[in-house]
């Protein structure tokens, strides 16, 4: 894995060219996101902070990489939105709906759009509402409920499923955002 | 054993090695011969087994060719070194930041693995039968606590009583250790603020006294080093809690001699209640408003040699069922991992039953959130979730889908989550009961090969529940995060710690948390950085270590295998 993270972060740095995050990582950075990535408690936004925005083409490069484990990428896709929200942004949308990736990587993505994305979130994840993977459909519907921004989407979506369907789940806390008027929903 | 500063010594001589413990793998605070003169036999979580040393002070007071060196347990003379040739025997030249290298004591042996059969039986258990709920439950449950032999114990079943409360039990002749479980009524504080936090009002019976003496009290330990304290206690589950003794170095000390039969008494305790003394700042500080229902187990015998195990894992899974489970090379790969590790506690994993859950429950969960904050409240999905568990000496594992984090960067996934340590044992479907493991990646397996890896899921899951279940049983962290004080490190002085200070690199360095102006968010020590093979630069191939990484091995300390042992969960062998 070393080795092969070691690689994958040079192709990223070539790749990327001589843009701002372009100086190579050095062993104790690489090892500080390994471990980071390897974290059995929470790491937080502060802790991604801190590491900085020269950690962007590792975590890139394991988000990218389909020889790494699936919660291992999302969790380098997650920390990737923090400290370069711009590099993430391509990754989530190549990520979010491509049917081959794992289940909870896409999950993953679509958690991660909203923030990194903002108002374009919605555009990627209201087809989502009707992918065949049941765990893309409720990430997808709850990002939307919860920012407002495609409410009506979803409650279009849920007329067309069951009850419990992930869809529909969602499509309560919708409801409750256009009876209140939620200056979001549209 | 932390030393104070008023033991400062000026000593001459140079540091040997040359204090011999006496009782096997608990260290011994007996040095035979004895030291030289100015030496004093330092047995602790920096020397395990015992070296003879001299204390020092900001810095100064050794002699030349030594030099002055913060460990975790206080300030030592340390020969100064180039490579291990220059270092008394016994001791290898190592790293200790500033002070550059030092003559150290190497890494503490881990635990060499039992023989056991290769793989434990696995079972299908079928769907459980659990009715459907929406609310909020917080069940009181009975223990099915029931020792086989050799060891005998009892099951002291105290009634509730209210916080502040004194009550008796009696403690049988023979008895080496216990297990006090308090179940907190749904009408408790589950949360405390501490100090601008938030914690779980976690229940803890304090203070208790044996027969003539005292025996633990939560405040006043804060006074000795971890591994002195008869409890290590972390506020970690809300209203329902176990505290296992012996859980440290010193418990398995005296657990070994054996505890005074006769009269025993405790008194109910919770977090709320002891930040009356704390003045943690909550404005019900000190309320003796809840209650706890409160049973004692015992149990007899010392500490086992080896021990047996079971496992129940429920799937929480739209996509695992326990017929493919049972059948499933990826689990197979996960068992042995996790077969591999317990043997190292000396303890052989026997059965592994799989279950299946209703449609209702896995809708409800086969995608977990979890968080602190989460787990702070007894009606979070995630303790709800652990009320599923069926009753029955085993550890209950969850595998669900995923688990997502919503105070973590948006898109973080964890691979696992335990409930409480230890867990409430023997008292399956409480709140409190069980860990949470991810299964996102049993299915990737491209990256496996002959040896542990991180790009090898069923590895991953395997190492996460084995972890998971290692907390279940009793053990801390061995080294968090920060390794910046003794509280960063496990009560258990055989573990190899990692000291931020001596074990980073010197760029970040001087940003460990025990520095002077350290940032906010302090320099964290990783996998490597504890690879040093030294007892104070190493532990990051342990089991219990804070991180998985590709220098992960699973291993675990001779004493650490001996608090899993003395759990109620383990059989003696």
């Amino acid at each position: 894995m070393r080795t092969h993270l070691a690689r994958a972060g040079l192709l990223a740095t070539l790749v990327l060219g001589a843009g701002a995050w372009s100086a190579p990582v050095g062993t104790e950075l690489r090892s500080r996101i390994e471990g980071l990535l390897g974290a059995y408690r929470t790491v937080t936004v502060a802790e991604w902070r801190a590491v900085g925005s020269d950690a962007a083409p590792v975590l890139q490069a394991v988000a990218r990489d389909p020889r790494a484990l699936p919660t291992r990428r999302a969790r380098a896709l997650a920390a990737l939105g923090v400290v370069r929200p711009e590099a993430a942004a391509p990754v989530i949308r190549e990520l979010a709906p491509d049917p081959t990736a794992a289940a909870v990587l896409r999950s993953s993505a679509i958690d991660a759009a909203p923030g990194v994305l903002g108002d374009e979130a919605a555009d990627l994840l209201i087809p989502l509402l009707r992918d065949r993977e049941p765990l893309v459909r409720q990430h997808s519907a709850q990002a939307l409920a919860a920012t407002g921004a495609g409410c009506r989407a979803v409650l279009a979506e849920a007329r067309t499923r069951s009850a419990s369907d992930p869809v529909s789940r969602a499509a309560a806390r919708c409801e409750a955002q256009l009876r209140g008027g939620h200056p979001r929903t549209r | 054993m932390r030393i104070p500063p008023s033991c400062l010594l000026v000593a001459l001589a140079a540091l040997g090695p040359a204090c011999t413990g006496t009782v096997p793998n608990l260290g011994s605070a007996v040095c035979t011969p004895s030291c030289a003169s100015g030496l004093t036999c330092v047995d602790n979580a920096d020397f395990p087994g015992g070296v003879c040393t001299a204390f020092c002070s900001n810095a100064d007071g050794c002699a030349a060719g030594n030099a002055c060196v913060q460990l975790s347990t206080g300030e030592f003379c340390l020969p100064t070194c180039v490579s291990g040739d220059g270092c008394p025997t016994g001791l290898i030249c190592g790293s200790a930041g500033n002070a550059g290298k030092v003559c150290l004591a190497p890494a503490a042996a881990p635990a060499t693995a039992v023989s056991c059969p290769s793989l434990p039986v696995a079972n299908n258990g079928g769907t459980i039968d659990v009715p459907q709920f929406t609310g909020c439950v917080q069940p009181i449950v009975q223990s099915t606590y029931a020792p086989a032999p050799p060891a005998v114990g009892s099951t002291l079943s105290l009634g509730a009583h209210q916080v502040g409360e004194t009550i008796q039990f009696q403690v049988p002749p023979g008895t080496s250790g216990f297990t006090i479980v308090s179940q907190g009524e749904a009408s408790n504080v589950d949360r405390v603020s501490v100090f601008g936090g938030v914690l779980p009002n976690s229940p803890l019976p304090t203070p208790i006294t044996s027969p003539g003496s005292p025996f633990f009290e939560y405040p006043a330990s804060f006074d000795q080093a971890p591994s002195d304290r008869m409890f290590t206690w972390s506020p970690i589950s809300p209203v329902t809690a176990a505290v296992t003794f012996p859980n440290g170095t010193a418990g398995l000390r005296r657990a070994a001699e054996g505890l005074p039969p006769g009269t025993w008494s405790l008194t109910v305790s919770d977090l709320l209640h002891e930040c009356g003394a704390l003045a943690c700042g909550d404005p019900a500080s000190g309320s003796t408003a809840n209650r706890y229902d409160v049973t004692v187990l015992t149990r007899s015998g010392g500490i086992p040699e080896r021990g047996a195990l079971e496992l129940a894992i429920y799937l929480v899974s739209e996509s695992i069922t326990a017929a493919t489970a049972t059948s499933a090379e990826g689990f197979r790969r996960l068992l042995r991992r996790m077969a591999e590790d317990f043997a190292r506690a000396g303890i052989c994993l026997q059965s592994v039953t799989y279950y299946d859950v209703p449609a209702w429950a896995r809708t409800r969960w086969s995608s977990l959130a979890v968080s602190e904050s989460l787990a702070a409240q007894p009606c979070s999905e995630y303790r709800q979730l652990l009320t599923l568990a069926r009753p029955g000496n085993v550890v209950s594992l969850f595998l669900v889908d995923e688990i997502t984090e919503p105070n973590a960067p948006p898109g973080t996934r964890l691979v696992g989550y335990d409930g409480a340590i230890p867990g409430v044992s023997t008292f399956n479907g409480t709140t409190a009961g069980g860990a949470v493991v991810s299964s996102a990646d049993i299915t990737s397996t491209s990256g496996c090969g002959n040896t542990f890896s991180v790009s090898c899921g069923p590895d991953v899951v395997g190492e996460t529940a084995a972890h998971e279940v290692g907390h279940a049983l009793g053990l801390f962290h061995s080294t968090e995060s920060l390794g910046a004080s003794g509280e960063d490190f496990d009560p258990l002085i055989d573990t190899p710690q990692c000291l931020c200070s001596l074990c980073v690199g010197a760029s970040v360095r001087g940003s460990c948390a025990d520095q002077q102006g350290a940032p906010a968010q302090p320099t964290q020590v990783d996998g490597t950085d504890c690879a040093q093979g030294t007892q104070i630069c190493g532990g990051g191939d342990y089991l219990m270590f804070w991180q998985l990484t590709d220098l992960s091995r699973g291993n675990l300390s001779p004493q650490e295998g001996q608090v899993m042992r003395m759990n109620p969960l383990v059989r003696p062998l």
